[in-house]
């Protein structure tokens, strides 16, 4: 069987009990697309920062997968701990982008590439429950557990960030 | 005013938000880069079927220098001549015998190449021209034994030349192979 039929447990086993390099390499590529989106979208469409935030976020899953007990997926873990990444980020450089209505059309062009750029316009909590709700599928009680915050509060910001999103995409109509 | 309630979208924002790629691929050197920086945390140990490309290289290399050690050409060893007469044993057989022949000489000569002794080798045509002093031109004609081959070895011994032309396949058609080591030093 090869490393990429192998299942999630199988190939951490094999990474924490041998540090096999080759287990490592199929669970980095199985979830490492995925994993890149979200950090692409959550920082504004810099892609280097979306690389230093995906490199510092397996190099710590690597610390911490012996200590991983399967309570989430590990999709879900894997995010998490991107998302400490990207706030860590953030702390760092004192970056925030402010909400501003976006100056060209934006049904213009591609879809995708018009609601993310939407995406990038909005402050960073509502692009995180944006993201993690409408496009990764997670519960709020996941979203609470990923950002450190109740899940009524990621209900309330989802409500809000749906507001601000449509503004600004109704604000590229006119 | 809006007749949406905030949570919810219209069917063309579902459409677009459903239209978003879910997976994205960052550049293909971050996998490495992490690795490397594993590696050097001490975290992986490195694959078992994974060879570092340092240790694949000096593998090439050094298998490449034994197979130019064991073919390299024995420039100083004396030069021999292995030469194929057709004497009176010889039978040419049919085409197809003489086809055969001729391949089984080729590999013999592609064989020695490969041990790094061969200098050049050729076969040649049954009639020749036969020049003498008492005619008044040529006769033609091949000679009491016809000369159908040679080859030109290098041997460090005349040992070596004995065995190398011993192995010689032109015997098994009834023809003499004859080795003549080169004169004048070579």
């Amino acid at each position: 069987m090869s490393h990429n039929e192998r299942d999630d447990s199988d190939l951490i086993a094999a990474f924490v009990a041998r540090k096999d390099e080759a287990a490592f390499r199929a669970l980095y590529r199985r979830y490492t697309p995925r994993l890149y989106a979200i950090a692409l979208r959550l920082c504004g469409g810099r892609s280097a920062d979306a690389e230093d935030v995906l490199q510092e976020t397996w190099i710590r899953a690597a610390r911490l997968m012996h200590g991983y007990r399967g309570e989430s997926s590990l999709r879900t873990w894997l995010t998490g701990i991107a998302l400490h990444c990207i706030q860590e980020m953030r702390r760092r450089s004192g970056r925030e982008e402010p909400l501003a209505p976006p100056q060209e059309p934006v049904h213009a062009g591609a879809p995708s590439i018009d609601i993310d750029r939407c995406l990038a316009r909005l402050p960073e909590g509502y692009r995180a429950v944006l993201t993690l709700h409408e496009l990764e599928g997670h519960t709020h009680e996941e979203i609470g557990e990923m950002l450190g915050i109740e899940p009524g509060t990621s209900k309330s910001q989802l409500s809000r960030a749906r507001a601000a999103m449509r503004a600004l995409l109704e604000g590229g109509r006119a | 005013m809006n007749p949406l309630e905030p949570d919810d979208w219209t069917d063309r924002e579902r459409e677009v938000f459903r239209a978003l790629p879910r997976e994205l691929n960052p550049l293909p050197t971050l996998e490495n880069r992490v690795v490397s920086e594993l590696r050097r945390e001490g975290l992986l140990r490195g694959s078992s079927f994974l060879i570092p490309w340092w240790a694949a290289a000096a593998a090439v290399l050094l298998v490449s220098s034994f197979v130019w050690w064991m073919r390299r050409p024995q420039i100083d060893a004396p030069q021999y001549s292995i030469l194929l007469y057709g004497s009176p044993g010889y039978a040419p057989g049919s085409s197809a015998d003489q086809q055969q022949r001729f391949e089984t000489l080729r590999v013999w000569s592609q064989k020695l190449d490969e041990q790094g002794v061969l200098v050049t080798s050729m076969p040649l045509e049954a009639k020749g021209s036969i020049f003498t002093n008492d005619s008044a031109g040529p006769v033609e004609g091949s000679g009491p034994w016809p000369l159908r081959g040679l080859f030109l070895v290098r041997a460090k011994t005349p040992e070596e030349a004995r065995a190398l032309a011993a192995e010689c396949p032109f015997r098994t058609s009834g023809g003499s192979v004859v080795l003549q080591a080169v004169g004048g030093g070579r």
